[in-house]
């Protein structure tokens, strides 16, 4: 994560961004060589702890979000309880110019939204289901 | 090779003396680089060749591609220089091998030494062309790029100069799932290994319209809008053209549509950085270097 870290526009971009949307709830680590955020998402009474991770292109690619509690099983998750939110094939709607790791807690929160209508009705909503794309 | 031969059927249109100095780096040579190299290359113009390492012709790429069987198998960088020597012997050539998002680095310090008029963008995916558009903005150079809608219907065309929208700022405009193909029903969640098609789908004549198109606006962009070989608004910086009709877009085929799109204030590639840059970066990795409570 040495790149982001090197990069003080950018580093500072990401910062500014999570601080004006979610204040102090959200908070930067930086483990080792992984830089990465925690932060709870509060959806319909629950917690759903998470960490957005900065990958090792970032941010040419985006951030993995991970939940921090093992997730039941949904059609939009891959291993290692990463929520699945982009098509990692690259023809993502994901744009380095604009988007930061603010956009993907946004994105958890809807995440979790869905997750708890597919665990009630068994169906992910329709439309979020084209949204979050396929997840193979 | 006689020049003034050569030349003869193009030198009322074009300043051949600029042409010959203009430097162009072409990154990408798959269905739609390997002709944007190669008419820039034919009318003489100084290339730097840029493709993945160990890129080789395969015979699915013929059907659409420069190249024929002669080349199957072999390197598309090697084989495209030897092509467009053969269009133009005098042609200046360099090629290089880079993975532009992987080895960025090394990339933009090439392209600093080499210092291109215009970069042609020519890869087909977003990391490589935003990785472009930070060397381009870095390097203050301008850049044309374009892309092939799915089914061939039609595509887009972009030119960025310094100061104006960059192609950061362009994407935020740009609905890119487009060109994905539209789902055909339900989702099925119990074949979750079913890949997806990530290869637009298109004729090679689709591409080849929208591939020439960028070639205009690289020659505007080096030769000047006096040229007149775009023949397009100056202030124009993303042309839609319609290969067919496309429904929502274009009612008329063959038809382009200008949009000039302004530059963002906000965009993290293009836009001013935080007057307290340094002041802030310095507290935010104090603030990492410090135990978690």
């Amino acid at each position: 994560m040495k790149r982001l870290l090197d990069d003080k526009r950018r580093l500072v971009a990401e910062v500014r961004a999570m601080e004006e949307r979610y204040g102090g709830r959200a908070v930067l680590r930086l483990e080792g060589h992984r830089l990465y955020w925690e932060y709870t998402v509060e959806e319909s009474g629950r917690r759903f702890p998470i960490q957005v991770h900065y990958p090792r292109r970032y941010p040419l690619e985006p951030p993995q979000i991970i939940s921090v509690l093992p997730l039941p099983g949904s059609p939009h998750q891959r291993p290692g309880n990463e929520l699945c939110w982009t098509n990692r094939l690259g023809q993502c709607d994901w744009n380095p110019a604009r988007d930061t790791a603010a956009t993907c807690v946004h994105v958890a929160h809807r995440w979790f939204a869905c997750l708890l209508v597919y665990l009630t009705l068994g169906a992910w909503p329709e439309q979020a289901d084209e949204e979050f794309g396929a997840c193979a | 090779m006689n020049e003034t031969e050569f030349y003869k059927p193009v030198s009322p249109l074009l300043n051949l003396d600029r042409l010959r100095a203009g430097r162009v780096a072409v990154i990408g040579l798959g269905s739609g680089g390997c002709r944007v190299a190669a008419e820039l290359g034919r009318l003489g113009v100084a290339l730097l060749l840029v493709d993945r390492p160990g890129e080789l012709l395969e015979e699915h790429n013929i059907v659409r591609h420069l190249l024929g069987y002669s080349s199957l198998g072999k390197s598309k960088l090697a084989e495209m220089t030897a092509h467009i020597r053969n269009l133009n012997p005098a042609a200046k050539l360099e090629a290089r091998e880079f993975e532009v998002v992987e080895q960025r680095e090394d990339c933009e310090r090439f392209l600093a030494g080499w210092r291109p008029g215009v970069i042609a963008v020519c890869t087909d995916t977003e990391p490589s062309k935003h990785a472009l558009n930070e060397m381009a903005l870095r390097l203050g150079a301008p850049q044309t790029g374009g892309a092939v809608y799915d089914g061939g219907i039609g595509g887009e065309v972009y030119r960025t100069r310094p100061g104006e929208a960059c192609y950061g700022c362009l994407a935020w405009r740009l609905r890119l799932d487009r060109r994905q193909p539209s789902g055909s029903g339900p989702r099925d969640y119990s074949r979750p290994e079913t890949p997806e098609a990530p290869v637009t789908c298109a004729l090679n004549l689709d591409i080849e319209q929208i591939a020439l198109l960028q070639v205009r606006l690289t020659l505007d962009l080096l030769l000047g809008p006096d040229a007149r070989l775009a023949g397009i608004p100056s202030e124009a910086n993303l042309c839609v053209f319609a290969n067919r009709a496309i429904p929502g877009v274009s009612a008329r085929p063959w038809h382009g549509e200008f949009f000039r799109l302004p530059r963002r204030a906000q965009c993290l590639s293009c836009g001013a950085p935080a007057a307290d840059l340094e002041a802030r970066a310095g507290e935010i990795r104090a603030a990492l270097e410090r135990p978690a409570l």
